[in-house]
């Protein structure tokens, strides 16, 4: 088998896990509503610079609704002692680490996905007109904040106060992120062209591609018994 | 607050961050200091 | 005499009786003489004096020899501790977390965790008087304690991820688990660092930069300062350091001490 099919069974075996009790996604949208109803009320409603806090809000909402996820990834694994079976499994480590990264990442999507549609409802935002741009910023920002995040995730499992322990790691190495998503995706609800926000989503890959590196080398070392 | 209230507070806040780092540092060190102390005395009790 | 594998017996009890058994031969001890203070040389203690002095002679130049800016007046000599808190801090203090953390993935060597360690707890220290005594300068200067500039933002969010890095080590007790994890994050928050600044800089264009160290006219008797402080506040560090770094190393020998004392 190669490399990535060797993920996408690791990933596999978490979804399917996910669909059978779908308790993980559901959790995490209602979150993330949740957050998106609360700031709503910080919010004066026809504030001449609504247009400047929504994507701060929508981007609160996706950063602390994922973490619910990431806190779970590895929890599973621990209980169970399915984690040891799964290190002891004879392929590399950095195939357990994309596998977990994969099936994260499609959670966070999912969950940004209808935290956006849910949004937009709320706030009247055309969604038709926006969908690809805002859709590309959520892949970016998903695949970064997976790759920080599933690395970290595997970091805090073992300790006792792991769900605060992983926020306090991952929110201020999340700043670029959060900041560059919430950027160009204000261009974007301005009605600008997704060329404007360039720069941003250029930070974005960039940032993808640093940590992805960099946590396929480390994952080996956050996970060692 | 004065300008030299101001000069006053921003060295005020080195000192005390410094001398306080330094003296929680040097209280760890008498700790292991007794600690030394008392496993002396116990390993030449048992002998 | 049993061979124990570390890290497998250390129960609080245990070393409370080790106290009660300690009390009793007191008077045995009485007659011994003193053994010097363990991890204390000559060389550190010259150390310790020079950057004490220097600092003290730098806090003399910054206070009354430095003439007074022109434009912004006697709470610019502020600056000539801030600045330098900032360049430990941000240069040598997060970097040797950084190396030390590669070194000891690499080597499986404690000594550099407890390295990382020290050098993260006075970084954070050094922050910390960085982040106040920046607002406390700025506030007469600009009227007000803070700016969203791309250095302090850097530096805040700088501050919250090391800080995070020293509980993230309060919260696991077993030296080498402690070591790798912290080491994964120390590795992760430092490469983090510039692509933070990238994008608060971004993010900051449209403003004007109120607060920029270059708006200041240092004249050459300034400068002088400026450096003889910035090599005491660096002499400082390294001796503090130094010291903490054999504290600790000196805190894992007892431990390994105490569990082959109540094993006899």
């Amino acid at each position: 088998m190669g490399f990535l099919s060797q993920a996408w069974v690791i990933a596999r075996k978490d979804i399917i896990g996910e669909l059978r009790t779908r308790e993980t996604v559901l959790s995490m949208l209602l979150f993330g509503f949740l957050v998106i109803l609360i700031f709503n009320f910080g919010i004066e409603p026809g504030l001449r610079e609504e247009n400047l806090v929504k994507p701060g809000v929508l981007w609160a909402a996706f950063t602390f609704a994922g973490i619910l996820g990431l806190n779970r990834s590895f929890i599973a694994e621990k209980e169970n002692d399915c984690l040891q079976g799964l290190l002891l499994c004879p392929v590399d480590r950095s195939v357990i680490y994309l596998g977990k990264f994969f099936g994260n990442s499609i959670f966070t999507l999912s969950m940004g996905l209808v935290v956006f549609l849910f949004f937009s409802v709320l706030y009247n935002v055309d969604l038709l007109q926006v969908a690809l741009p805002l859709g590309l910023i959520l892949v970016l920002a998903t695949i970064g904040f997976a790759a920080v995040g599933t690395l970290f995730s595997a970091v805090s499992v073992g300790l006792k106060s792991r769900d605060v322990i992983l926020s306090i790691l991952l929110f201020p190495v999340m700043v670029p992120v959060v900041l560059a998503a919430a950027k160009s995706s204000g261009r974007i609800l301005d009605g600008d062209p997704l060329s404007s926000a360039g720069l941003w989503l250029a930070l974005l890959v960039v940032y993808d591609v640093i940590f992805l590196t960099v946590a396929i080398m480390l994952f080996d070392y956050a996970v060692e018994e | 607050m004065s300008e030299l209230g101001f000069l006053f507070a921003g060295y005020a806040v080195v000192w005390v961050a410094l001398g306080g780092y330094i003296i929680a540092v040097g209280r760890r060190q008498s700790t292991l200091r007794r600690e030394i102390a008392r496993l002396e005395r116990e390993f030449r009790t048992g002998e | 005499m049993t061979t124990v594998s570390p890290g497998s017996t250390a129960q609080p009890d245990a070393t409370a009786a080790v106290a009660d058994g300690g009390a009793g031969g007191g008077v045995t001890t009485a007659a011994a003489a003193p053994l010097p203070e363990p991890g204390r040389t000559l060389w550190l203690d010259i150390l310790g004096v020079v950057a004490i002095l220097s600092v003290l002679v730098a806090l003399y130049g910054a206070i009354i020899w430095a003439p007074t800016e022109a434009v912004m007046g006697h709470v610019q000599r502020i600056f000539y501790f801030h600045m330098p808190s900032a360049w430990v801090a941000l240069g040598p203090a997060f970097t040797i977390v950084f190396i030390c953390s590669i070194v000891y993935l690499v080597k499986k060597d404690l000594r550099y965790d407890r390295i990382a360690g020290a050098s993260a707890e006075l970084g954070v220290l050094f922050t910390t008087i960085t982040l106040l005594t920046g607002p406390l300068w700025a506030k007469p200067i600009w009227g007000a304690y803070w700016t969203w500039d791309p250095r302090l933002t850097t530096t805040l969010v700088l501050w919250f991820i090391y800080v995070a890095y020293l509980m993230l080590r309060s919260s696991i007790t077993e030296g080498h688990s402690r070591a790798r994890l912290s080491a994964v994050f120390g590795i992760v928050g430092w490469i983090d660092v510039p692509i933070v600044f990238m994008s608060i800089r971004w993010w900051r264009t449209i403003h004007p930069t109120l607060v920029t160290g270059e708006g200041m006219n240092l004249d050459s008797s300034m400068e002088a300062v400026l450096m003889l402080s910035l090599a005491a506040i660096t002499l400082l560090y390294v001796y503090l350091l130094i010291v903490r770094v054999r504290q600790l190393d000196m805190g894992s020998r007892l431990d390994r001490l105490r569990q082959l004392s109540h094993l006899r």
